[in-house]
């Protein structure tokens, strides 16, 4: 029978390449079987074209997985593990392949029901392999894509902050989480990040901006103002 | 003091030593770039290893007037003694040191191949 998983806790990642498990493996992980770094890679010899590792459980509730976490020492900080829901996987990775590590059967496909359920088992330790095309996708730790935390955040903005923000406060930071609507403002984008921490400290879609800027900052050239331009 | 040379291409480079939250740090190779507003551009695999944490999206104007937006990442910086606490832009290019990393700072650089960079905190 398949079994419906509907969230995944997601516990470290390995991106091609390095050489070490993430200190966030031999900490947060405990409950599950994990196998050492080494005999991951040599599970994945055969499978060269994903370069990108993520690994899985599956807990049995949102409530005993923050449980589990609060557990473990390790598992405070800013890398703690969070709470995934598959429909957000699968917006960041298409196409995948699920490797249960017990049974070393594969599962190609969208995370569904179907390839997720022949994995199941509580706490189940799973490896996600994706084919990102670069390292930079597996930096991302956002649940949405670039462009849909860019469009809410500025809808946010538009909304709820500018009136507010716009006339005193020209040329400060503003981090929102797209999620929440929630935001902090400050006169230095570490500042308005630390803010926002306070009141959403597990916010993972959060847009800067820069109050009446176009962007945060230039990388070679600055947009022309207005006088600059020739008419 | 901190002291880079100029490339053959006229690049200013400079060891630059990054840390990130577990106390690991590399030393790389960073370009002065005086046309970034920001702190620093590191490469993806780097900020990867050095598991720097990830902090937002935002976006940047590149040299074309175009508009892209990047991952920022927390970092600290070793500089001249001292720790100095940005966000890296994760960008696939050579590291870039940018403005905000340069404030406060006098900045010399003989442009010529060979030629010596230093940087120098002010007063």
């Amino acid at each position: 029978m398949v079994r419906e998983i509907p969230y995944l806790a997601v516990l470290c990642w390995y991106p091609c390449g390095y050489a070490r498990p993430h200190k966030q493996s031999r900490t947060a992980s405990r409950n599950a079987v994990l196998c050492g770094h080494s005999e991951i890679r040599t599970s994945l010899a055969p499978l060269g074209q994903y370069n990108c590792v993520y690994r899985y459980a599956v807990p049995p509730s949102p409530a005993a997985f923050h449980s589990a976490v609060r557990a473990r020492a390790g598992g405070a900080g800013p890398h703690r593990p969070t709470l995934r829901s598959p429909a957000a996987l699968a917006r960041n990775f298409d196409p995948f392949l699920l490797l249960n590590i017990s049974s070393r059967a594969p599962a190609i496909g969208r995370l569904e029901h179907g390839a997720a359920g022949m994995l199941g088992g509580l706490w189940s330790d799973i490896l996600l392999l994706t084919t990102h095309r670069s390292g930079e996708d597996a930096t991302m730790t956002h649940t949405r894509s670039a462009d849909e935390i860019a469009r809410l955040g500025d809808e946010i903005y538009e909304r709820d902050i500018r009136p507010q923000v716009e006339a005193e406060h020209h040329g400060e930071y503003v981090a929102i989480d797209v999620e929440s609507g929630c935001w902090g403002l400050s006169d230095d984008l570490r500042g308005a990040r630390e803010q926002l921490r306070a009141t959403q400290p597990d916010a993972a879609d959060v847009w800067l901006l820069r109050v009446g800027h176009r962007t945060l900052h230039h990388i070679g050239g600055r947009p022309l103002r207005p006088a600059e331009r020739l008419q | 003091m901190i002291s880079g040379v100029v490339t053959d291409s006229l690049d200013a480079v400079m060891p630059i030593t990054v840390q990130g939250p577990s106390g690991r740090v590399r030393t790389i190779d960073a370009v002065l770039d005086t046309g970034f507003g920001g702190f620093l551009t590191l490469p993806p695999l780097l900020i990867a290893d050095l598991d720097l944490p990830f902090v937002g999206l935002g976006n940047a104007t590149l040299g074309d007037g175009s508009e892209v937006s990047f991952p920022f990442h927390d970092v600290a910086v070793l500089w001249d003694g001292e720790q100095r606490f940005g966000f890296a832009d994760a960008a696939d290019t050579t590291p870039l040191v940018g403005m905000r990393l340069l404030e406060g700072h006098d900045l010399h650089i003989e442009v010529v191949d060979g030629g010596r960079a230093t940087i120098e905190r002010r007063g």
